[in-house]
């Protein structure tokens, strides 16, 4: 176990898989951008996409978006953030497990779920009309806001939970000492945590910017024609244009800004500071920034003092923060449960409140060989994802806990970098050389697919948990006799398990939601649930959907509150 | 009547049921040393964090310079708090840490140089105002928060166990210069450690605290020489505890007899009674007849410096003895008769609860 070449070993599954079906079928892709017919160097197609402007005129649209939405999930995200690293143990599953039933909930079904919201159906518009605000249903689907708040709603949680492993590690006692030392809660806020936790807000922002970049389904269903984003071009020109120089170069635009993102995120923050690891980087802002932030809250303790509003009493917490917190859960996971009335309607179309209730649209479901088919291979791939993603990432993370210095940063960066190269990037280079390896519609290929996609989670949460485990118990269990392998056996394998397992679920919940890989790699009567559902919703949007999303819904939140429990248990 | 600098009133903190503290009443002079000593769970950090502010108090209150600060917020109590774990803002440099409390008391920058300056001159790191808490030792990080408590001139300094997290070898060291910085700048301190050693050095007077209420009251010399209870004799130094019986204004301790100068503290005729020994008190004695006490050496530890004997007493309790080493040396198994001074017998009350 500790010779180099052993370790060597231990990483060879991670790098046979991120090597054969990430970094070359990218690699392999992203030249045909530069290739002509003949198969040498060219800049033609490059100078063709900037001379037709609308490409640039996408781009430009789809960094707008995405900033709005980067902008929108931070502020939105930050108090709920906050209670959440601030509350006490008891209360602090409660508010994990309410942001986290929305995070691991399918991206589809909760852009579906504003599909209904902002329709002229809707109860958005049902109520604006019933109270007399306005005379008649207004048009707030298939728009800007429409595409903003549809993304925003879907990565609030993201925004959370990277801002939440930041802000757990800030000492509580620095806000106490500098009440000692003269500072109003208010003051302390903007001059103490409000700096210490930037490196979280830039982490949250930059995951969400990237993220938001590479979307698709929120613009396609919410959005109309001026909200085309950069992803569902690339969309286009692969399976309607068959273009793939052009689909090559507007990944490779994608791919550039992610990852000069990337990297002047890590000269500044550090790269570490995504998972929750170490922080050994600076934290943070410079003096400048740091003196007008301070002078924020001078002036609004200022404000405080001539209003003569009381301040916290010590111990007891400012409930406003928890409002405000309760509002952004309720924006999360109201949405989700709208879905479930709307899929007991009897009608043809939404409508709300529903009528002719009944169980039509389950009857639908449940007798269609499409839908079960689907649904059953969805189920099957999610499960061999989940051993294959296993099968990779626990050897590479009982490695990775032995290395030490760069060696350690470079596996880290490699094991993760799934996680910073957008998705439809991933896929469509996948389906690049899957045609040419005959494994597009195959369940190998999806599952290959979805392995690479939720391989960065599975590891960074199987390092969390050997990080809490004292190693020492090794020592302990050799020095009283036992083999490294009945150590493993008896000892470290029963503590980790419920880690382990709980990391599994999660490779589970993500192969079970995804939709790009499935995209391009199944088709006709190889589809899986994600793109069934995604082909159900872009001829239109019916309670059958709801009633789909309703079922995916309770499979998947049954699988997270498991997740859940294990992870508590162990 | 004198105004004190702290007067503490009837406070008292209860979780629910729990009680962390019982009615209290403490009163600190001006430029006073006051340690609270005792055990984990006395009550003594709950009673100090009532007094920077940063917990409720459940009844009674708190004055300072006869000020009613009860119901006044931690952040216009004007208290100077040095926390256990320093609590230095990570992302502001030594400068800007012990700037802080100045910035928020909106002085002016030349004023804030020359005070930041001047408080970490005094000690002794004004050569490292531009690093980061981080990048300094444990002991310099005690000290910058020592600077930065002070640097607004605060009615009250309070300190949380402040050496808690260092070395022995710091630990002294520190010691020391609290105690000459305290006279340097005669500020009134509140000190809570579970240190005899420290309150011995540093404190005016020592408030030993045991079980949510105050033990004994006392400089350290008289906390040291007359404890009152049981508690307060076994928990500063080492003791001999003694059991006998009140008779004829001295104490039957199996066939000999304790003559003490506290007869005062003395319960009535024929009732039991604890008395105080220390082991470094005991003399042996030639001549058994003057002899209070008998007993057989069981063990002798030399330790160079002094020498500690342990005696298995004829009255049936193993007694303790220390003296100093180099005299002539003391064998297992000897009997040896032992006297005390009449002084340094003090007869103990039963523990208070």
């Amino acid at each position: 176990m500790k010779t180099a070449s052993s370790r060597f070993l231990l990483f060879a599954p991670a790098a046979l898989l991120l090597g054969l079906f990430f970094a070359a079928p990218i690699a392999n892709f992203l030249t045909q951008g530069f290739v002509d017919g003949t198969g040498s160097l060219t800049l033609e197609h490059a100078q063709r996409i900037w001379e037709a402007g609308t490409y640039t005129q996408v781009m430009l649209a789809s960094v707008k978006i995405s900033l709005w939405v980067t902008l929108l999930s931070v502020i939105v995200g930050y108090p709920a953030a906050y209670v959440l690293a601030n509350a006490d143990p008891k209360r602090k599953s409660t508010w994990a497990l309410l942001i986290l039933l929305p995070f691991w909930s399918s991206f589809l079904v909760r852009t579906f779920a504003w599909i209904v919201i902002l329709g002229r159906q809707g109860p958005l518009n049902a109520g604006l009309v019933a109270s007399g605000v306005s005379e008649r249903p207004l048009d707030l689907l298939y728009g800007w806001a429409a595409v903003v708040i549809g993304m925003t709603n879907v990565l609030v949680p993201f925004a959370i939970l990277t801002m939440v492993g930041v802000m757990e590690r800030i000492d509580r006692g620095l806000m106490v000492a500098a009440g000692t030392l003269g500072a109003r809660p208010v003051q302390a806020f903007f001059r103490i945590y409000l700096s210490l936790s930037m490196p979280g807000v830039t982490a949250a922002a930059l995951l969400v910017f990237i993220t938001a970049l590479g979307f698709f389904m929120a613009p396609a269903l919410l959005g109309s024609a001026r909200e085309t984003m950069i992803t569902q071009l690339v969309i286009q020109q692969v399976t309607e244009l068959v273009n793939w120089p052009f689909a090559a170069i507007l990944c490779l635009l994608l791919l550039g800004t992610a990852l000069v993102l990337f990297v002047v995120f890590d000269k500044m923050v550090g790269l570490s500071t995504l998972s929750g690891q170490a922080d050994r980087h600076s934290a943070g802002a410079s003096a400048a920034s740091r003196r007008i932030v301070g002078a924020l809250g001078d002036m609004l303790a200022g404000l405080a003092e001539i209003l003569r509003l009381s301040p916290p009493t010590p111990g007891r917490g400012a409930w406003s923060t928890h409002w405000l917190a309760v509002l952004v859960i309720l924006f999360l996971i109201v949405p989700l449960v709208l879905l479930v009335p709307i899929s007991f309607s009897g009608r043809e179309f939404l409508s709300w409140p529903p009528s002719d209730v009944g169980l039509r649209w389950y009857e639908e479901i449940l007798s269609s060989p499409a839908w079960l088919d689907a649904a059953w291979r969805s189920f099957a791939v999610a499960f061999l994802t989940t051993l294959l993603c296993l099968a990779v990432a626990v050897p590479a993370a009982f490695a990775f806990q032995r290395l030490k210095g760069a060696g350690a940063s470079a596996a880290f960066a490699a094991m993760i970098a799934p996680l910073l190269v957008p998705r439809m990037v991933i896929a469509v280079a996948l389906f690049y050389v899957y045609a040419r390896l005959g494994l597009v519609g195959t369940v190998a290929g999806l599952v290959i697919g979805h392995a690479v996609i939720a391989l960065p989670y599975v590891f960074i949460a199987i390092i969390a948990v050997l990080k809490t485990y004292d190693r020492r118990l090794d020592l302990a269990a050799a020095s009283l006799g036992a083999s490294a392998f009945a150590t493993a056996r008896h000892v470290t394998l029963p503590l980790i398990a419920g880690g382990i397992a709980s990391a599994a679920l999660f490779a589970f919940v993500i192969s079970l939601d995804e939709l790009n890989v499935a995209l391009f790699a199944s088709g006709g009567m190889q589809s899986t649930l994600p793109k069934l559902m995604w082909d159900e919703a872009t001829l239109r949007f019916s309670p059958l959907l709801a009633a789909v999303s309703t079922l995916v819904l309770l499979a998947m939140s049954a699988v997270v509150l498991l997740a859940a429990r294990l992870r508590s248990a162990s | 009547m004198t105004t004190f600098k702290l007067d503490i009133r009837d406070v008292t903190k209860r979780y629910g049921e729990a009680v962390a503290l019982l009615p209290t009443n403490l009163q600190v002079a001006q430029g006073e040393f006051l340690t609270l000593l005792g055990p984990s769970g006395s009550g003594k950090t709950t009673l100090l964090m009532m007094i920077a502010g940063l917990t409720e108090t459940s009844g009674g209150q708190i004055l300072l310079d006869g000020r009613d600060i009860t119901q006044t917020p931690a952040y216009r109590r004007d208290i100077g708090v040095v926390f256990q774990n320093y609590s230095l803002f990570p992302h502001l440099s030594v400068f800007e840490n012990v700037a802080f409390p100045l910035r928020m008391r909106k002085c002016a920058e030349g004023q804030v140089k020359a005070a930041v300056q001047r408080s970490l001159d005094m000690v002794r790191l004004g050569h490292l105002a531009q690093r980061l808490p981080r990048e300094l030792s444990g002991g310099q990080q005690q000290r910058v928060a020592f600077a930065r408590a002070i640097v607004f001139d605060p009615q009250l300094v309070l300190m949380d166990e402040p050496l808690g997290a260092l070395d022995k070898k710091l630990r002294d060291e520190l010691k020391l210069e609290i105690r000459k910085l305290h006279g340097e700048l005669k500020k009134t301190i509140v000190y809570v450690t579970h240190d005899q050693d420290e309150a011995m050095l540093l404190s005016d007077r020592v408030c030993l605290m045991n079980e949510a209420r105050v033990e004994q009251i006392a400089p350290p010399v008289a906390l040291y020489e007359r404890p009152r209870t049981r508690f307060a004799a076994g928990f500063v130094g080492e003791s001999n505890l003694i059991q006998g019986t009140v008779r004829g204004g001295a104490i039957a301790v199996g066939q000999g007899m304790l003559s003490t100068a506290h007869a005062d503290l003395l319960p009535v005729e024929g009732r039991p009674v604890t008395v105080l020994v220390r082991p470094e008190r005991l003399r042996i004695v030639a001549v058994p007849d003057a002899a209070a006490l008998r007993g057989r050496v069981v063990d002798v530890i030399d330790l160079g410096a002094v020498r500690r004997l342990t005696i298995a007493g004829e009255h049936g309790d193993t007694l303790t003895m220390t003296m100093l080493g180099g005299d002539q040396p003391v064998s297992p198994g000897a009997t040896i008769a032992l006297a005390v001074a009449a002084n340094d017998v003090v007869p103990l009350a039963e523990d208070a609860s």
